[in-house]
């Protein structure tokens, strides 16, 4: 199957000001890419929730973006505490961010929830040393 | 002339500087062979490049007055921006008469499709179950930039005409069954160039009932020097009690960012925001493409900062001009008295009679998987190489567009001078390396080679 890596960058723990800046750039390249508009938006929406769960809750990872003929696949890898419970992380409104996060607008948990719902496909792998979710959105 | 868009260039007047180019919001601009060229099927007709164009090479086409007043049976369609280019004691029945006397057969005020639109929006909000929210398609500007640059957001456009086909929609079905043997036409008094190829273009719509549309700059002067209309005529009068039956004083607020969501927050809790200027609305769309815009239910969006009293062809400055428009509000709330507060319902069973359009969706561009793959490996490849200074000397925006143009045949790599010079330098050294090279036959010095060391 011919998959190209589109998108491998470093996404920095803590870094709010460059925060959407991964999934900025992947949107710019889908776009060139002359995708689907729906898929464009769900990969966007995945890869936005993905990269701020690295700079909320990780201790800095990468986030990867790799397309083929049938889906766009999103690898978010971390370094970091793990998520303890992932199916609770799943729930939606169950956050375990502090509360300087969540005065920032963020931590409302929603993320993992939202990358779950709009794509097709998701896994996560998850211990103390840190965590993987890949997310594919069909086309 | 073409009328697909009303911006074009004055080629004479061109000087080939880079202004329009970096700052089209949707990269529609080249400058080639020192001349700016518009990409047709990039320009959303924002006129930021009228805004910045030094030299004034930048126009907007709009309908010519002496052409519009040609016909019989001319009604002008007024904005409630334009009252606030006037000075003030111009209250919208001197408005009308001075259109009467420029020739106009009527004249109506465009706020009764807008109060027609937010009723119907106070509706629609009321019963919005989805968590996203909905955008005004009242600016035809940006109705386009999201069609051009955020496709997938289109959905969320209200699925309804403009305030100004709203009004032309219900005065011309008034007009007709009460004049029978005539015919009108319809000239919108444009504060931008986008309204004027709404007319040819509308976004989402098939055809539009106007005829045309006349700059606000072309009828001002016109507008001041003409005599008060002593007389006026059957049309009109029959256009004035129209009028009268609706509650359009408030909606004048429309004229200014900010207008609509006045007008919606009247009844309705809905939370609205009030976005204006292309650079702002990017950043609200890009939030909300990523899903990160939570708990708003309308974005009122206008593309011109100040909304339409930030239209290019004002004559008023959109700061002073939010001062006039209020200024004319308070006089036409005087003269209307408690009135516009009742006329709600009248609105409201009109808009029951009203067909809705479907904003039609863009085709989808067909192309393989592979092609579009190739043609992005380029694009990094075309990238990888340029210098990334994004100076424009090149005539393209940005070292990002001139990779696609050169990946698409439109520019070649030596047009980057950056790339020009390094081709330069290769050729330099490639010659000063064949200045130092000998023919064959002359190449050998016949001594040194005997002493050798073979």
């Amino acid at each position: 199957m011919q998959q190209e890596m589109l998108i491998n960058s470093k996404v920095r723990e803590g870094d709010f000001k460059r925060g959407g800046e991964v999934s900025s750039k992947l949107k710019e390249t889908l776009k060139q890419l002359d995708l689907d508009s729906k898929t464009i938006r769900k990969a966007s929406i995945v890869a936005y929730e993905l990269e701020m769960n690295i700079i909320i809750h990780s201790q800095g990872g990468r986030l990867k973006v790799k397309i083929s003929p049938e889906e766009v696949l999103i690898i978010a890898e971390d370094s970091g505490p793990g998520i303890e419970d992932i199916e609770k992380a799943l729930t939606p409104g169950f956050s375990t961010a502090g509360n300087e996060i969540r005065e920032l607008g963020f931590g409302a948990g929603m993320g993992l929830c939202n990358v779950n719902k709009f794509s097709d496909k998701m896994d996560i792998e998850s211990d103390s040393e840190g965590t993987v979710v890949r997310a594919g959105i069909n086309f | 002339m073409d009328k697909t868009h009303s911006v074009f260039l004055i080629e004479e007047e061109c000087e080939g500087c880079t202004n329009c180019v970096k700052n089209c919001p949707t990269k529609a601009i080249r400058v080639h062979q020192g001349q700016a060229s518009i990409k047709e099927e990039y320009c959303i007709d924002c006129a930021a490049c009228i805004r910045n164009c030094e030299y004034h090479a930048k126009e907007a086409l709009t309908t010519d007055l002496a052409e519009a007043l040609s016909g019989e049976n001319n009604i002008a369609l007024i904005p409630p921006s334009f009252y606030a280019q006037l000075p003030p004691e111009y209250n919208l029945k001197k408005i009308k008469q001075k259109l009467l006397s420029l020739g106009f057969a009527g004249a109506v005020n465009v706020s009764m499709g807008a109060t027609i639109y937010s009723a119907w929006l106070k509706n629609i909000l009321s019963k919005k179950e989805s968590a996203e929210p909905l955008i005004s398609s009242a600016c035809p500007v940006v109705v386009r930039y999201i069609r051009l640059l955020y496709p997938e957001l289109l959905d969320l456009v209200v699925n309804y005409d403009s305030p100004l086909e709203i009004t032309v929609k219900m005065i011309n079905n008034e007009l007709k069954n009460k004049f029978t043997d005539k015919d009108f036409d319809f000239y919108f008094i444009t504060p931008c160039p986008a309204k004027h190829t709404a007319v040819y273009y509308p976004p989402g719509k098939k055809a539009s009932l106007l005829s045309g549309a006349i700059g606000v700059d072309d009828i001002y002067n016109p507008i001041l020097k003409a005599d008060l209309a002593t007389d006026s005529t059957d049309i009109q009068e029959y256009l004035n009690n129209i009028e009268q039956g609706f509650p359009f004083v408030s909606a004048l607020a429309w004229g200014k960012s900010g207008g609509e969501e006045e007008n919606l927050n009247r009844s309705n809790g809905s939370r609205i925001i009030k976005v204006d200027g292309l650079e702002r609305i990017k950043m609200v769309l890009e939030d909300l493409e990523n899903d990160n815009l939570k708990g708003v239910d309308y974005l009122e969006m206008t593309a011109c900062p100040g909304g339409c009293l930030g239209g290019v062809l004002n004559i008023i400055n959109p700061y002073q001009g939010i001062i006039n428009l209020e200024n004319a509000i308070s006089k036409e709330y005087e003269e209307a008295g408690d009135n516009d507060a009742d006329r709600q319902a009248t609105a409201a069973n009109i808009i029951e009679t009203f067909e809705q359009p479907e904003i039609m969706p863009d085709e989808n561009k067909a192309g393989s998987f592979e092609t579009a793959l190739a043609r992005w490996q380029a694009l990094e490849a075309e990238k990888e190489k340029l210098p990334g200074l994004d100076c424009a000397a090149c005539g393209a925006p940005d070292c990002g567009t001139l990779a696609e143009d050169i990946v698409d045949g439109f520019a070649e790599r030596v047009d980057c001078i950056f790339m020009l010079r390094q081709e330069v330098e290769m050729l330099a050294n490639r010659m000063s390396e064949l200045v130092g090279t000998l023919p064959p036959a002359m190449g050998r010095d016949k001594k040194e080679d005997a002493d050798g060391e073979k």
